[in-house]
């Protein structure tokens, strides 16, 4: 199978660099830190987009990747020749050595359009700053527009969320989970807890000043023979049944990395 | 001269007597010699029965003068006397007016301990008494140590605070007996839950429990006395009940003593709420079983079957603060104090912001910074 793709990869290579030479030394040459190829951050074989499109993202990927010193691809292919959507970013990875660096630094957004299915895969720091919780926070962004078929908006949303990620790691805050808290549930929660905890110490303390009350019961004045039961009856009346959905468990965060060194969000669009 | 009121005087030396509580004896103030209370009551109670008889005379004749002022245009009118009364003081002989309802005080002139015996008589008559255990002294401690630990109390209070009045009273109270005959039902629910896929089911048994008891009551106590404030009363009990004595006015030399002005009758709402709150905790506590249990309904039916007429002691401290009066009150036999005591903002939003603000510190930090 991986056979297959190769092959199917290696002849959309070779018309790729029969089309665009600069393509073509870029997939050619070994990786150079000092000159990252820029025809190499979109690669649309299944043409998707515009040629000005396809050169404008590839700009803003470019720009990304000089900025932050990890590689932001978007590849698209017309299918995926039966492997599953990680394995086909990996076998291009590892066959083409994308990245950044000598880790490989990069996160890759592949379409396959066959039964459509996409994969974001990081690698090298692209693990650090694309966590599991930030790859699937990703996804939801971009999958509305795959969804619709508006391609352009879906990479521009893909490249934003790259941008947005990439200078939180920067900043030593990847995104992670807990990252998107609600700034206003956060004020809600940060004030009314306080003041609720502050406001029941209180009351229990300005209790004591107020002990003049009146009594309700007479439990200390019951007589030695205490209560006599006359009668008692518990009678079964019906049952019902309620059912409740079960929110899947909160990702305690970080990056969940393979034996080949990459992390992996995919799905259908 | 009889005159309506009377003072038990030493046997030895005719100096004033009164009860002290922690001998249970009457004290001379003067030559310090004590005597038991049956010692005292026989001695006596020829001369309470001649106070009775001139109390009888002298209200007989002041309303001959009423009449007479009346018609002169001098008289009190209504309104003014009304739950009034005035005696003379068997030792000085100044006139007191005292509350129409008082039945043992002391002469505002020469401090000595009065009773009228005339209070007491016939239906009036006390069944029972709890002598005071505990002295002034006992009160005045008590109130300080209750100031103490009070995170709110303003600073002022303690150390401009001077007790007004600290009196020892004997308080009439209704001691009554009754049985509570009643049929509670409730709701009761118990519940399984289990995972079905992505769902959890709950299913719950619902039952309806009906319970039917008899329970007795001895001695509710309830104060029949409108002066006392309800709250404070309820507050100070319980009382130890074993310590009752049957009542003489050998006990109240040295205290107030008022009788009652809220008849049996209209204490017995009180009474009914207290027993039938208890009933129902009672018949609760035998429905087991169930993870939870409503009250749907109850019904009761309460049989009073005695009811005592009975002095309480109670000890009455006033304190004024600012304007505002403060009234504490202390068992006379237990010692457990109560009352209301002034709440400094100052004080109370310093703590609500020492709380408040570090954990707002805490969890905005966590949430934003971290």
């Amino acid at each position: 199978m991986k056979k297959k793709l190769f092959g199917f990869c290696a002849a959309i290579c070779f018309l790729l660099s029969m089309a665009c030479p600069a393509f073509a030394s870029a997939a050619i040459l070994p990786f150079n830190e000092a000159d990252i190829p820029f025809d190499t951050m979109v690669t649309d074989n299944a043409d998707l987009l515009t040629d000005a499109q396809e050169e404008e993202l590839s700009a803003r990927a470019w720009a990304l990747t000089r900025e932050y010193n990890c590689a932001v691809y978007i590849v698209t292919l017309p299918s995926l020749e039966g492997m599953e959507a990680w394995e086909a970013n990996e076998y291009l990875l590892e066959t083409y050595k994308m990245g950044y660096g000598r880790d490989q630094s990069c996160a890759v957004l592949l379409l396959s359009m066959e039964y459509r299915d996409y994969d974001i895969m990081a690698h090298g720091y692209g693990n650090i700053a694309f966590t599991d919780y930030g790859k699937e926070k990703m996804a939801e962004r971009f999958l509305d527009e795959f969804g619709d078929d508006d391609w352009y908006g879906g990479f521009t949303e893909y490249l934003d969320c790259c941008e947005e990620y990439l200078e939180l790691a920067r900043e030593g805050k990847p995104f992670d989970v807990g990252s998107d808290r609600s700034p206003v549930l956060g004020l809600a929660i940060g004030i009314l807890i306080p003041l609720g905890i502050a406001f029941g110490v209180c009351s229990v303390f300005k209790a004591q000043m107020k002990t003049a009350k009146m009594q309700e019961a007479a439990q200390a004045y019951i007589d030695q023979d205490g209560l006599v039961l006359t009668g008692q009856q518990d009678r079964f009346t019906h049952t019902t049944r309620s059912e409740r959905y079960i929110e899947p468990p909160k990702d305690s965060g970080g990056t969940t990395v393979s034996d080949s060194g990459s992390s992996h969000q995919s799905g259908k669009f | 001269m009889a005159t309506g009121i009377t003072t038990y005087q030493c046997p030895a030396c005719t100096g004033p007597l009164h009860f002290a509580g922690e001998s249970g004896k009457l004290e001379c103030d003067y030559c310090g010699k004590s005597y038991e209370v049956a010692e005292i009551e026989k001695l006596f109670s020829e001369k309470e029965a001649a106070s009775v008889a001139a109390q009888a005379k002298s209200d007989a004749a002041r309303e001959r003068e009423n009449a007479a002022a009346q018609e002169m245009g001098m008289a009190w009118d209504a309104q003014e006397s009304a739950g009034m009364k005035s005696y003379n003081c068997p030792s000085c002989g100044a006139e007191m007016i005292c509350d129409a309802t008082t039945a043992a005080a002391s002469c505002p002139y020469c401090g000595n301990p009065t009773i009228v015996p005339g209070q007491f008589t016939g239906g009036l008559r006390p069944e029972l008494v709890i002598p005071f255990k505990l002295d002034k002294q006992a009160a005045v401690t008590a109130l300080k140590k209750y100031y103490r630990g009070k995170k709110f109390l303003p600073k002022t209070f303690c150390e401009q605070n001077h007790i007004e009045e600290i009196q020892g009273v004997y308080v009439p109270f209704w001691l009554c007996d009754c049985q509570v005959d009643g049929t509670v039902t409730y709701h009761a629910t118990n519940s399984r839950t289990w995972k079905e896929g992505d769902y959890e089911i709950t299913e719950t048994d619902h039952y309806q429990v009906d319970r039917s008891g008899r329970i007795g009551f001895e001695r509710i106590p309830v104060d029949a006395s409108t002066k006392m404030p309800d709250a404070h009363m309820d507050a100070i009990e319980p009382y130890d009940y074993n310590e009752l004595r049957a009542f003489s006015t050998a006990y109240l030399p040295g205290f107030l003593a008022d009788k009652y002005d809220v008849s049996q009758q209209d204490s017995m709402a009180r009474i009914e709420t207290r027993a039938e709150n208890s009933a129902e905790m009672e018949l609760r506590n035998t429905v087991r079983g169930y993870e939870a249990v409503h009250l749907q309904d109850r019904s009761f039916r309460l049989r009073k079957s005695n009811m005592k007429y009975t002095l309480m002691p109670v000890w009455m401290l006033s304190t004024k603060w600012n304007g505002r009066n403060f009234l504490f009150a202390m068992n006379g036999q237990t010692g457990k104090l109560i009352g209301d005591l002034p709440v400094d903002k100052g004080k109370y939003f310093a703590w609500f912001a020492g709380i408040a603000l570090p954990l707002m510190a805490i969890i905005l930090g966590f949430w934003f910074l971290l």
